[in-house]
């Protein structure tokens, strides 16, 4: 539909399709359990078509069952805020505060509210799993979290991230990381056999590339547009769409012997990965191969 | 010791492409998180200070050409979380590395204490006799120092490393301590490269008697 009309942003919705897609939205969100039962299939074609920037919030609370836990959870987060953490994840995450979205109203002064609550929702994280404690990559994620929402939901929606959505991603040994490298490169067999090819050619590890688009669910790839819609087809589908936001990334990326002229060694294929054509990281454009 | 010659000479690239560099090194830099590993790199890059890089999420990269004593040197530099979970991520590519900046912060004992966690890490997945250059970061906070520059030097000498105190943030000793890297690496070549050249001449020496 958009894909001949290039640089759409969300803002460009026009007015009155907005105003729909929020009335839609809000009898959805009344109406919650209903949906889910009966027209998943609904919920998630307006989760590809954008959640309207003023429910995205709240909507995101009801797609990952955030909301739910939460409310048995009640008091809980209160309880871990009063606690004061383990010193050796204290020092991590204080030292990380001013480097997430730096450029971030909320985040751009010291000791300012967004940063407060940052430190908040991610050492309560550490003491709700301690075993697990503080990974670096979840700090931009509790961000983009709490750019819409406040700190107790932030955290329990950070909580399903970690648990249900991307399970064994940020603990201990970072496994579970590595084994989607693996499954990645060979889904990217089928996708694009060029791709593919040029990267076990020049011996490319998916670690190399893929590590900070997964771990950070592409918040520090993607452009701020592009972000947010993958994160609302993200919270309805679950890590299938990261998977398939890679995939689309690789492919354009590296998937025609045309593309491939200018990587002819492993640094520049490698160059290549890290800058991505703006072109093919654009809102419109992505989603719809997406 | 730096020449001024060699230093000044660096920042203007090399003059032949920089595909075609006379000698490639993989360069792996390692130390507890927030020491500025990524920090030292972008100020070696761009000669500027970026007070907001974010965390390093598993590995990164930059190259980074260099002319020293009239030879033009290719670095790779490979850039590792510093978080200790992401030792399992990153070491697989000790192996591969030339030499390694192993890097701590001077107003942190606690990233000083961790360097000797850091050379067992090298110890162990890194090839034998890989060379290692210790590096002290932010020289520029002295007053928040909390590791003495002798602390260091000792060691740096008692585990046979090159040292050097260098400050991203102000750009003091960042092209100085990879010049004399880049000579130590280019010894350590020289030398490996004798090595093999000795090798084949005793298989060599077989063929000729089978003759």
């Amino acid at each position: 539909l958009a894909s001949s009309s290039p640089s759409h942003r969300l803002e460009e919705v026009p007015l009155e399709v907005l105003r729909q897609r929020e009335s839609k939205w809000l009898d959805m969100l009344n109406n919650w359990d209903k949906w889910m039962a009966k027209k998943h299939k609904k919920i998630r074609l307006r989760c590809q078509k954008g959640i309207p920037p003023s429910l995205r919030g709240r909507a995101w609370q009801y797609l990952s069952g955030s909301k739910v836990k939460l409310e048995q959870n009640m008091g809980k987060f209160d309880e871990l805020d009063l606690l004061t953490g383990e010193p050796k994840w204290l020092d991590v995450i204080e030292r990380d505060l001013h480097r997430q979205f730096p450029f971030h109203e909320m985040f751009v002064s010291r000791g300012g509210h967004g940063q407060q609550d940052l430190f908040r929702v991610l050492k309560a994280y550490t003491l709700y799993r301690p075993e697990e404690g503080y990974c670096q990559a979840q700090a931009p994620i509790a961000a983009v979290l709490l750019m819409h929402m406040p700190a107790e939901q932030a955290f329990w929606c950070l909580v399903q991230i970690c648990e249900k959505y991307l399970p064994g991603y940020y603990s201990e040994k970072l496994e579970a990381i590595q084994l989607d490298g693996q499954i990645l490169f060979s889904l990217l067999h089928k996708v694009s056999p060029v791709a593919y090819k040029h990267l076990s050619k020049q011996k490319i590890d998916p670690i190399l590339y893929m590590t900070e688009w997964f771990m950070c669910a592409f918040s520090r790839t993607l452009p701020w547009s592009s972000v947010l819609r993958v994160w609302d087809m993200f919270f309805c589908e679950g890590v299938k769409i990261i998977f398939r936001v890679g995939l689309v990334l690789l492919k354009h990326t590296l998937g025609s012997s045309d593309k491939l002229k200018s990587c002819q060694g492993q640094y520049e294929t490698m160059e290549r990965l890290r800058a991505l054509s703006p072109k093919i990281m654009q809102e419109a454009f992505l989603v719809q191969e997406v | 010791a730096v020449t001024a010659e060699g230093a000044g000479a660096a920042p203007k690239g090399c003059p032949k492409a920089p595909l075609d560099p006379d000698h490639l090194y993989n360069v792996l830099f390692v130390g507890d998180s927030h020491v500025g590993k990524t920090s030292f790199l972008y100020r070696l890059h761009a000669d500027s200070f970026n007070p907001n890089l974010t965390a390093t999420v598993g590995l990164d990269y930059r190259i980074k050409n260099l002319v020293v004593d009239n030879k033009c040197f290719a670095l790779r530099l490979w850039d590792s979380a510093g978080q200790e979970r992401y030792h399992s991520v990153t070491k697989q590519f000790f192996r591969k590395a030339d030499g390694v900046v192993l890097m701590y912060d001077i107003t942190s004992q606690y990233s000083f204490s961790d360097v000797r966690y850091w050379l067992s890490c090298i110890q162990e997945a890194a090839e034998d006799g890989v060379a290692v250059l210790l590096l002290g970061n932010k020289t520029d906070c002295a007053a928040e120092r909390q590791v003495p520059v002798k602390e260091g030097e000792c060691l740096a000498k008692e585990h046979q490393l090159m040292f050097y105190e260098c400050s991203a943030a102000s750009g003091h000793n960042v092209l100085e301590s990879m010049v004399s890297f880049i000579r130590l690496l280019k010894v350590r070549e020289d030398e490996l490269k004798k090595k093999a050249e000795e090798v084949p001449k005793a298989p060599q020496k077989k063929k000729n008697c089978c003759w």
